[in-house]
């Protein structure tokens, strides 16, 4: 009898797949520390100016935006350089030559931690941020798009230190890279005109405005077409096929002409009504603050609240505090003092020096050069002093030294409610720039 | 010609090349100290970019000089190394320093030529360090990152004990900052001349 030796039967084994060049190149090297590095150095300027971002959505954009231009920009740079001259320095020039595949598949490859990675790394510090505002904000939204075109910068940036890091054999490469891209950004965020809004560190500061809805795009077609320009032209092989890379370069022309025609000053940026519009409480005076600051609005009101007190139906007194970017617009208004300047996540800080502050405020007459002088003058500075003292009593840590006034602000706490009043109006109608016409108390 | 060994040591770091990249940053130091002062609405305290990156970058070449081709050949040597070491970070910054205390007149009480030898001093160690622990030709990194974040989050005043931890973005003769920025010096300094780059492969 023979059986027939029939081999046994073996599972074959499952066909181990090596993992994909792209994620190797993620996983390894630099990139994963240039992306933590990026996103260590926008939370650690955050933090410490956590005060004043904290509070309104075009604060923390703007000091986002400036942060990515002006740190993650060289910083990526910096590290897309020394990533690009990886393989120069390993030797693998040549071995990576006979790999198959085309040179631009390797290039995008082997570019992709030093674009992705940072980019990531800034992501993910403004979503911190963003999240560690939105508790305390009161109007508008976060610029979404312009916090997306800071990432695409940053990403360009990696890329094209990439580029040169491959190109340029020089041990000084990334770091003179890295310097000259912070002078570059820096000294494009402070040129006047246009252009400054082509860089990625533009700076904005002013809280009632938004940018048109265009700006955002255009901006990453700009910055992603150069940079995407940059790899076609020098990945692509044969060399005919390198005119592909004038199509992400006429884009980015493109975008770049549309920037470079917005106003010369205020550049993307439009007032929102909706943002300055004025939220009152109903108190006399009325305390007015825009709607960005709504939240600080019952902060505000029980800051000025002895202050109103005093002040109510005295003859000349305001009829209606106000601030926002209109200023003063009725008779009977007067400005307040920024009070998110002073604010801490939705909290006035200090509710007693912003009172001190607001009374500064009301009394400050512009006076002309020459006024302010003559015999009664320094007797008048201490009757200002002194008014200015028993309406809002200067914190102790703060502000001039009041004991020369001491006998002023006795007399009037001395007086009589109505012999009070009657002062005030006195001295709310006289002009404290003619030293004479001060009313002693 | 015979070269005398001290000259084809300077070569083989490439030591004549970060001379003259040390002239070119300080002559560019000094031109740009002289431009921004220049500006309209700057005056002399407008020079404190130029006290930080000039510094940066002279610890960056004199930090990149340290790196050694033949690694494992010096230390087959029988000569202690660490006097060369040490002279080879000693010399570069005592000329860094010269040039960029000569790059900054006046005003030493705000951001002139004190400061601009103490962020060398500092930020030297710092490279020193970096070369001991990353290797040489990354040890531009640390200071670069470093100075990157102190220079937006530094406060304007000295609170928070900024003296200590911004030490680049104090003025000139502040205590506190040297004191960081000595202990940065010695530390970095000592540590590399203790234990050389870092024998790193082609990643780094």
């Amino acid at each position: 009898m023979t059986t027939t030796l029939s081999p046994p039967r073996t599972e074959k084994p499952a066909p181990v797949r090596p993992p994909a060049p792209l994620r190797t190149e993620l996983r390894r090297g630099l990139g994963p520390w240039s992306g933590a590095a990026v996103a260590l150095t926008v939370l650690v300027t955050m933090y410490g100016k956590a005060p004043e971002w904290q509070g309104r959505w075009a604060d923390v954009t703007n000091l986002l935006h400036v942060s990515a231009g002006l740190l993650c920009g060289p910083l990526a740079l910096a590290a897309g350089c020394w990533q690009g001259g990886r393989d120069r320095r390993r030797r693998t020039t040549e071995l990576w030559e006979s790999v198959p595949r085309s040179p631009l598949r390797r290039l995008l490859v082997s570019v992709a931690p030093s674009a992705l990675w940072p980019a990531a790394g800034l992501l993910l510090a403004d979503a911190v941020c963003l999240l560690a505002t939105w508790p305390y904000v009161s109007a508008g939204r976060p610029f979404l798009e312009l916090l997306a075109a800071d990432a695409v910068a940053v990403a360009a940036l990696g890329a094209l230190g990439h580029l040169v890091g491959r190109v340029v054999r020089w041990r000084l490469t990334a770091p003179l890279l890295g310097i000259v891209g912070y002078v570059a950004l820096g000294l494009g965020a402070y040129t006047e005109g246009p252009a400054r809004w082509l860089g990625p560190a533009g700076e904005h500061q002013f809280f009632w405005d938004g940018p048109v809805w265009w700006f955002g795009p255009v901006s990453m077609a700009w910055t992603a077409g150069l940079a995407l320009a940059a790899l076609l032209a020098y990945g692509l092989r044969p060399a005919r096929l390198r005119v592909l890379a004038l199509v992400p370069l006429a884009v980015a022309v493109a975008a770049a002409g549309l920037i470079l025609r917005l106003p010369q000053d205020e550049g993307p940026w439009r007032p929102d009504p909706a943002l300055s519009r004025q939220v009152c409480d109903d108190g006399t005076p009325q305390v007015c603050v825009t709607a960005v600051d709504e939240g600080l609005l019952p902060d505000v009101s029980a800051a000025l609240a002895p202050l109103s007190a005093r002040l109510k139906g005295v003859p000349g007194a305001p009829v209606r505090w106000v601030s926002g970017p209109g200023g003063p617009a009725l008779p009977g208004d007067v400005e307040l003092p920024d009070a998110r300047r002073d604010s801490v996540r939705d909290r006035l800080a200090r509710p007693d020096l912003y009172l001190s502050s607001a009374v500064a405020w009301l009394f400050s007459d512009t006076c002309r050069p020459g006024d302010g002088t003559g015999p009664d003058a320094e007797r008048a500075s201490i009757v200002n002093l002194a008014v200015q003292e028993w309406l809002a009593p200067t914190p102790d840590d703060y502000g001039p030294d009041t004991t020369g006034a001491q006998q002023y602000i006795d007399r009037l706490d001395a007086r009589s409610p109505a012999e009070q009043r009657d002062y005030l109006t006195r001295y709310l109608a006289a002009n404290t720039c003619r030293p004479d016409e001060v009313p002693i108390p | 010609m015979r070269l005398p060994p001290q000259a084809l040591y300077l070569r083989s770091r490439g030591l004549p090349g970060a001379l003259a990249a040390l002239l070119g940053m300080a002559g560019a130091a000094a031109w740009a100290a002289r431009w921004m002062v220049s500006l309209p609405n700057f005056d002399h305290t407008a020079r404190l970019p130029v006290v930080v990156l000039g510094p940066l970058l002279a610890a960056g070449v004199i930090g990149t000089s340290l790196h050694t081709p033949s690694d494992e050949l010096d230390r087959t040597a029988v000569r202690a190394w660490w006097p060369r070491r040490l002279v080879h970070v000693l010399v570069p910054t005592a000329l860094a320093v010269a040039l960029l205390a000569l790059a900054l007149p006046g005003h030493a009480e705000e951001f002139g030529a004190p400061a601009a030898v103490r962020n060398t001093l500092g930020l030297m160690g710092m490279a020193a360090g970096a070369a001991a622990l990353v290797g040489a030709r990354l040890s531009w990194l640390p200071p670069t990152f470093y100075a990157g974040v102190v220079y937006l989050a530094a406060p304007a005043g000295a609170d928070g004990g900024a003296g200590w931890w911004a030490w680049v973005m104090r003025p000139g003769p502040e205590g506190e900052a040297w004191a960081v920025a000595a202990a940065s010096f010695a530390a970095g300094t000592t540590l590399y001349a203790w234990r050389g780059a870092r024998r790193t492969t082609g990643e780094a």
